[in-house]
């Protein structure tokens, strides 16, 4: 035996399971500030314009929308990516799954991240 | 009292598809299942093929598949099950004959976490001492008879025969905790490998059906526990070691 602990199982797994605890937190605070704080009868209807107006310049929602998307992000692509693995793709099947799965995650972080900063500054351009 | 029994069949030497045959059973009171095969075995089809040594579930030879549940045939009371009652041989491994399969997966992957102890250094001048603290940490390990009920059981397994499976992660983590091994990094890496304790998706099924009532989900989880500490010192408070 000369084998090294390789870090790429073992980081992934970790990283599930943080990512899996700040998803608990995150949606909560979501649900919370969006569903349970929001008084419909003195507030009106939850629209466009009070989701702008919390975003707009607020660093600290901005922190967390950011750090929701990527933990989200990776949670869900690498518990797919472990489904996959199940099903004992071939080599060449799991190097398209892993192509599909970097694809989408990177196009969804840039689309999330592009409408996050436009809420951020002060609206879709 | 008779008892109805459907019991797994193939033969390849026949040609037949693999089927399932009933018999009806004389079972007195206290008889255990491995009897009542022996009863069939001697009473209704000398065919009839399965494995059996120790009689009181030491050797592991009998697991199989009992009315839903993998368990040893010899630790299994006829009069604990409903009738009829259906047996079949352990899962994903390949049928031999009737209840025997091809162990051959199991060993091999086995064979792969080195059971076996690997002493650092020189041998010492008397003896591997280990102190009666150390040698209780093993306790929850030894014990293993490696029936491979755990192993039928895992749907890991049955998805990639390449997983190490619960048997050899379990004796891995006896090996990683006995004070006189010198192979710990190696091991965990053994472990921490493609096919190693990450794909464990704690299902718990290994650790129902083991009939020595041992916990090798808790030792894969341990194991995977001892891999983050050791791997990233930094999330060590993370993880109970």
């Amino acid at each position: 035996m000369n084998q090294a602990i390789t870090a790429r199982s073992a980081l992934f797994w970790l990283f599930q399971r943080i990512s899996g605890a700040f998803l608990a937190v995150f949606l909560f605070t979501h649900v919370k500030v969006l569903h349970w704080d929001f008084d419909f009868t003195t507030q009106g209807l939850l629209d466009f314009s009070f989701v702008l107006s919390r975003l707009q310049g607020n660093i600290g929602w901005l922190i967390f929308y950011f750090l929701f998307i990527i933990s989200a992000l990776f949670h869900g692509l690498n518990g797919l990516w472990a489904v996959v693995l199940d099903f004992r793709p071939s080599k060449g099947a799991q190097f398209i799954w892993l192509a599909v799965l970097w694809a989408a995650g990177i196009l969804t972080a840039y689309y999330s991240f592009t409408t996050l900063g436009s809420f951020y500054r002060g609206g879709p351009a | 009292m008779t008892t109805a029994f459907k019991i797994f069949r193939y033969d390849p030497d026949t040609g037949r598809e693999p089927h399932f045959q009933a018999f009806d059973v004389e079972t007195p009171p206290g008889i255990t299942i491995l009897e009542a095969l022996i009863w069939i075995l001697e009473n209704k089809d000398s065919s009839l093929a399965f494995r059996f040594s120790c009689r009181e579930a030491n050797c592991g030879s009998c697991a199989m598949h009992i009315n839903g549940k993998y368990g040893l045939a010899c630790r299994t009371q006829v009069s604990s099950l409903k009738a009829p009652i259906t047996i079949r041989p352990l899962a994903h491994l390949p049928v031999q004959k009737d209840l025997v399969v091809d162990m051959k997966p199991f060993w091999d992957n086995y064979k792969q976490i080195k059971p076996y102890l690997i002493p650092a250094g020189d041998p010492p001048e008397k003896e591997y001492y280990q102190s009666v603290e150390d040698r209780k940490k093993l306790d929850h390990h030894v014990d293993c008879i490696l029936c491979g009920a755990c192993y039928g059981s895992c749907p890991v397994a049955y998805g990639d025969p390449k997983y190490l499976g619960p048997h050899a992660l379990l004796k891995s983590l006896r090996f990683v905790e006995d004070s006189r091994d010198g192979a710990i990094e190696e091991r965990l890496a053994m472990v921490a490998s493609e096919f190693g304790v990450f794909r464990c998706h704690t299902i718990f099924n290994c650790q129902m059906v083991c009939p020595k009532d041992l916990n090798p989900t808790g030792a894969i989880s341990k194991l995977k526990n001892k891999v983050i500490a050791r791997k990233f010192p930094f999330f060590k408070f993370l993880v109970k070691n």
